[in-house]
């Protein structure tokens, strides 16, 4: 049988067969479909609120949220991709490169015509489907909770948004269980391969943007993008972090994508470090997969 | 009660020789000046530019300038209670996770059980030491923070700073000692001791991250920049009159959030520090009244938790062979 599809369809059922990853699917689909509903009870209930304050006489403003865009009930979906689809992510890559090498498979392998490269290229190809089948069954909930809520079904560009912000999600989360891979398989032992990545995670997320930006760490908690201008000292630490703040550009061009209010305008830049970053968690543990196959378990 | 203080020894001893642990409490220590630091910076450039425009003024025109920029220095340690609240929990977990699946992937545990000790006592002793671990990392940080509001801020502190600092950093290491029976329970519970940083790791993202999010998102308040009410001009007064018609939303939104204990940490770091404005410059015994509510959640949360590491303790798997 072909190597790429037998790595492919035993990675895809070994994958689908784990508990642990099962957990934090489950906590991300759970998570993702409600953020929809949160969003639009909220919004019901702010549209009442200043219906009372106009009643009052307190002000005579238009309501701002009558005929909020439909992917507006969709905002907090860019940050549970960044709290629970990363680390969803990240534990699908560690476990697989960890259980290919508890089994002790790789003597085995390297005694036949195989190559790193392809059995890596059939592992990662597996986790991507699962990643893409996660978020697909997100979106058609998504789909059909703002079609209950409207009445009608999302027009055909309002649709393609949300089907481009999948499709950055979706590469993000990729060249995370990439990543998750490299750590799994380079890792000395099993607490290593979990430990390290969730800990670089958690620098990403809330210490670089700190320090680049000045914002507060429960920013990352709040929809819109924390980038500032800033001049100086500050501008110059901006500049070399900005290359490492993965998870502000994400949220950037997400809420681009989804249409959404944000503290500025999107520039290619954002794109550019975005698609670079994924390139390169894409392509580095292919690079390496020849010396990692076979790495020991606690040596 | 000899047996558990000699296991804290070790784990304490433990902790300092290990590499990782001491870069990930330095990690949280850096962060927690940083903020300081960079808020210090904020409040220096507002002080600035209220001198210059003072300088400014004629001499004659100064009596009735605007007043000086209010420096409450305690709120500068918003950021830093927020990394105790975000990073000090994952790493309280992650570092008793470590002790736990060390001895189980060592099989140190097995050594360690064909001794006369029991499993309870390995746990309160891990306990144990890891907090006295996580009160001297507390206790640098908080050194570490007078000194950044005192030196970066030109800030003074008044006794009464310091009890309230002490009284704060008090309940952060309650907070902390919450994550890390959680993860001696589950670290020795669990067959695996992967399973049990899924299982705490998903724990973290949801109590420390996503509960309050989906409060925050919940709240009226916070669906402006600036505030709703704000932005209508409306008073405290008239907000009050028109939520209560909105009652059990807010009991929902409410509900949701002191499930947390990570928002009952903030609500109450934040009172005691000033930094919710109802509280500032309010005396200690107004702001303990006043915030009973969470202090007696975080009490019961810290109780049950202890309780399930007692039953987890006295049970035969636990500290079991990792599968």
């Amino acid at each position: 049988m072909n190597v790429f599809l037998a790595a492919y369809k035993n990675e895809l059922r070994l994958s689908l067969r784990d508990r642990n990853p099962q957990i934090i699917i489950f906590i991300f689909l759970i998570l993702s479909s409600l953020s929809t509903l949160i969003g639009w009870l909220t919004v019901r209930n702010v549209g009442r609120i200043f219906t009372d304050v106009k009643a009052l006489g307190l002000t005579s403003a238009p309501n701002p949220f009558t005929g909020v865009p439909s992917l507006y009930f969709t905002r907090d979906n860019v940050i549970y991709v960044i709290l629970v689809g990363s680390l969803m992510a990240i534990v699908l890559g560690v476990q697989s490169a960890i259980r290919a090498r508890q089994s002790e498979t790789a003597i085995l392998i390297k005694s036949r015509n195989v190559k790193a490269g392809t059995l890596y290229l059939g592992q990662i190809c597996a986790i991507f489907t699962i990643l893409m089948l996660a978020l697909l069954l997100t979106s058609t909930l998504t789909l059909i909770s703002i079609w209950m809520i409207q009445g009608s079904p999302m027009n055909f560009s309002v649709s393609l948004r949300y089907f481009a912000f999948l499709f950055i999600s979706w590469l993000l989360l990729s060249g995370l269980a990439a990543l998750g891979i490299l750590f799994g398989s380079w890792a000395k032992n099993e607490e290593g391969a979990f430990l390290n990545p969730f800990v670089c995670w958690s620098i990403v997320v809330f210490i670089i943007p700190l320090a680049a930006t000045g914002v507060r760490p429960i920013a990352l908690l709040n929809p819109t993008s924390s980038f500032t201008e800033s001049s100086g000292i500050p501008n110059w630490v901006h500049n070399i972090l900005n290359p490492f703040m993965l998870m502000e550009h994400f949220k950037a061009i997400g809420n681009w994508l989804l249409g959404l209010e944000s503290t500025r305008k999107i520039n290619t830049l954002d794109f550019l470090i975005f698609a670079c970053s994924s390139i390169l968690a894409l392509t580095v543990p292919y690079l390496f997969a020849n010396r990692s196959l076979g790495k020991k378990l606690n040596v | 009660m000899f047996k558990i203080i000699v296991i804290a020894k070790k784990e304490i001893a433990d902790s300092f020789k290990s590499l990782r642990i001491l870069l990930l409490i330095l990690t949280l220590s850096v962060a927690m000046f940083a903020s300081v630091w960079i808020g210090s910076i904020g409040f220096g450039v507002k002080m600035r530019d209220y001198n210059s425009y003072l300088t400014s003024l004629p001499l004659l025109l100064r009596s009735q300038a605007l007043e000086t920029p209010q420096l409450f220095p305690l709120t500068l340690l918003r950021a830093g209670i927020e990394y105790l609240e975000i990073l000090g929990a994952l790493l309280a977990f992650l570092i008793a996770y470590a002790s736990i699946a060390r001895e189980r992937s060592n099989g140190t545990n097995l050594l360690l059980l064909s001794r006369p000790v029991s499993k309870l006592q390995i746990m309160f002793g891990k306990l144990a030491g890891l907090s006295v671990l996580w009160a001297l990392v507390l206790l640098a940080n908080l050194v570490t923070a007078i000194i950044a509001v005192i030196s970066i801020g030109n800030a003074r502190l008044t006794s009464i700073d310091y009890v309230r600092l002490i009284i704060t950093f008090s309940i952060a290491e309650i907070y902390l000692l919450f994550w890390t029976s959680l993860a001696l329970i589950l670290s020795g519970r669990l067959q695996r001791v992967t399973t049990a940083l899924f299982i705490g790791i998903s724990a973290w993202v949801t109590v420390v991250l996503i509960f309050p999010q989906i409060g925050d998102t919940m709240d009226p308040d916070n669906q402006i920049p600036g505030g709703l009410f704000a932005s209508l001009g409306v008073t405290k007064a008239q907000e009050l009159r028109v939520l209560s018609h909105f009652h059990s939303f807010d009991v929902i939104r409410n509900g949701i959030e002191v499930t947390s204990i990570t928002k009952l940490f903030e609500r109450s770091a934040f009172a005691f520090l000033g930094i919710k404005a109802k509280y500032n410059q309010v005396p200690i015994g107004t702001v303990a009244s006043g915030i009973s509510s969470s202090l007696l959640g975080i009490l019961l949360m810290i109780s049950i938790i202890l309780i399930l590491a007692i039953y987890a303790g006295h049970n035969q798997k636990y500290l079991g062979r990792n599968k």
